[in-house]
């Protein structure tokens, strides 16, 4: 099967500074992937490499068939087909939760706005909060926030869904309701590349973990080695220091 | 001494606040006599109200002239000037204050235009959904002012044809701070929007523009656009006097416009950006969707003020020879007939140009208020 996600020797630089070295890695259709690593060691910045919001500058990239570099005709409409979930939420706060997820549809698909508006009642009510739909996201708690920004991430119909420590900025208490979202969702066969530090999130769903540090992939495993007998040492060393790991 | 370890088993009794802190006397104590120096603050603020006021309202209102068709009605027994204010002599001018030459029978067209105006600034407010969006009443105005165009202008249709030199007084001094606002908007957007461009020719042209008008006073922009622009046109070719002043006010005000937007612009959260680029949006759909609607409700502010300076600075046209309020109340102090008479002219031009300012900054509020509701952040 082709690979959804191909990183062939991917470099990044910011300025003199190396971000990310020597990345290889190829994601293949309806596959989960926990990306996982100490802060600063890039999972974010390679994660956000596959839609664009970074650019590299060495190495092959190809999302989806598209080969990403400053050829890429029409971005709008490549990004369109992935979804993203941010740290910090992202929501546009002056629409409702409801017209968050029918805006794009409408502007980029020209779907009529009951169109629009059926379709995204039915993404909130696979994340819990139709109830939710005309409030603003200012006056919903973050666990919520984050589950619209979920159905919004969905709205576009997107092959694949990146997320970027989706619980990272919630209080511990809200935490669980987003992760449940989360793994429903991967049982829906969609591709999911997930940086987190949820590490039974990680455990249950994925089928690979890729843990990073210092801009380096350093080990690629399957969540039963990773977790009980991790093959490189600083993944060792990375696992000691998580509380509930 | 306090156990260790406790657990409440009964609730406290709520008690009722104490006497000094509530009521009229409370209000006293909080607000005006909180302390000595307070106190004293109070007593000194009163009297000076008094000492102002006074003899303001005496001359304003108490002993001053409402009727009268000249000089005469404003004078004592010996034929001096009496004490108190001639309003006699504002209603006598009052017409050409508001319309200046416009020609009696045709200032209908006057009214009909101020009322459609404030309409399209009032209605959305009605209209649910929509009340909600500010570009609502600009689009109203934007399309409202060049049919105003035809309307005040005539020529057409069976309007005979008023020349703009006619106009003048409060009509011309709105006409010019209105089509200078609804000018200046999209400039100013486009100019804030060029200036955070990553394109080095259009920041680069952007900066230029913004940085020289902002750095020349209205009056030379004036000059420029009513003496410079026609040297350059080709023969034959002419732009009303009172185009180019619009012009030359638009783009002054575009400057300052495009320096508070970029303020707006700034404040908006890279997230922002970023989310809506992930979802699909190119450039131009991501600022008017998600971009501007934010920033505009944290600008609305500062744009506020720069429109009362713009109304404020209309003054200027005098310099290129147009007639605005300015104009007429110096005119009318200027006729024999009404000697002496100049300061009930300034302060009721002052008074009018306070009235359209203070309207102006509820109308922010309002509108802040409103877009406030819609996000609720």
């Amino acid at each position: 099967m082709t690979p959804i996600v191909e990183m062939k020797a991917v470099h990044k630089w910011y300025g003199d500074f190396h971000v990310l070295k020597n990345l290889n890695l190829a994601i293949a259709p309806g596959e989960k992937v926990v990306v996982c690593g100490p802060s600063g060691s890039g999972k974010s910045t390679a994660i956000r490499l596959i839609n664009r919001l970074e650019e590299h500058q060495r190495g092959t990239l190809k999302v989806d068939g598209v080969t990403l570099d400053e050829n890429l005709k029409d971005i709008d409409a490549f990004r369109a087909r992935i979804g993203m979930v941010f740290q910090q939420f992202n929501l546009f706060p002056h629409m409702t939760v409801l017209e968050n997820c029918t805006f794009a549809p409408m502007w980029l698909k020209g779907l009529s706005q009951a169109e629009a508006e059926r379709q995204a009642l039915a993404l909130l009510d696979r994340v819990r909060i139709s109830d939710q739909a005309a409030k603003f996201p200012g006056q919903l708690s973050g666990g919520q926030q984050q589950r619209a920004a979920i159905a919004r991430a969905l709205c576009m119909e997107p092959m694949l869904l990146l997320f970027d420590e989706p619980t990272s900025a919630l209080d511990p208490e809200m935490v669980r309701e987003v992760l449940d979202v989360m793994v429903e969702l991967a049982a829906s066969g969609i591709t999911m590349i997930c940086v987190t530090h949820e590490m039974g999130f990680a455990r249950q769903v994925a089928d690979r973990i890729v843990f990073m540090d210092q801009g380096e992939i350093v080990e690629i495993s399957s969540p039963d080695v990773f977790f009980t007998a991790p093959r490189s040492a600083r993944a060792a060393a990375f696992l000691a220091q998580l509380v509930h790991a | 001494m306090t156990d260790r370890f406790f657990l409440r088993e009964t609730a406290e009794p709520v008690l009722p606040a104490p006497r000094s802190t509530v009521g009229a006397a409370g209000w006293l104590r909080a607000n005006l006599f909180f302390s000595g120096w307070g106190a004293l603050v109070t007593v000194i603020a009163v009297a000076l109200a008094v000492a102002i006021f006074v003899p303001l309202l005496d001359w304003a209102i108490v002993e001053a002239h409402w009727t009268g068709a000249t000089r005469a009605a404003c004078l004592d027994a010996d034929g001096k000037k009496a004490f108190g204010a001639c309003w006699a002599f504002i209603e006598v001018r009052f017409p050409t204050l508001i319309y200046g030459f416009y020609p009696v029978d045709e200032r209908w067209r006057v009214d009909l235009f101020a009322l459609l105006t404030i309409a399209a600034l009032v209605l959305p407010t009605f209209l649910k959904g929509l009340g909600r969006i500010w570009g609502v009443r600009f689009v109203a105005l934007a399309i409202l002012f060049p049919l105003g165009w035809v309307l005040l202008h005539g020529g057409v249709m069976g309007l005979p044809l008023v020349e703009t030199s006619k106009w003048g007084g409060l009509m011309l001094t709105l006409i010019i701070a209105g089509s200078g606002m609804i000018c200046s908007f999209p400039l100013g957007i486009l100019l804030a929007l060029g200036r955070r461009s990553e394109l080095p020719v259009i920041r680069t042209v952007s900066i230029a523009f913004i940085e020289i008008v902002r750095g020349v006073p209205m009056v030379t922009v004036l000059f420029m656009a009513s003496v410079m622009l026609p040297l350059f046109l080709p023969n034959g070719v002419t732009i009303d006097k009172l185009m180019r002043a619009i012009v030359g006010v638009s783009l002054f005000t575009a400057a300052y416009v495009a320096e508070v937007m970029r303020g707006g612009l700034q404040a908006i959260p890279k997230g922002q950006y970023e989310a809506a680029a992930a979802i699909g949006l190119g450039y131009w759909r991501q600022m008017r969707l998600v971009i501007l609607p934010q920033a505009m409700q944290i600008v609305i502010p500062g744009i506020i003020n720069t429109y009362i300076g713009l109304l404020k600075d209309t003054t200027l046209v005098a310099v290129i020879g147009l007639v605005d309020l300015i104009g007429i109340i110096a005119a009318a102090t200027a006729d024999p007939a009404w000697l002496g008479f100049a300061t009930e002219g300034y302060v009721f031009v002052g008074l009018l140009f306070w009235v359209f300012c203070f309207a102006m900054s509820r109308y922010g509020l309002r509108l802040e208020d409103t877009l406030a509701k819609a996000t609720r952040r």
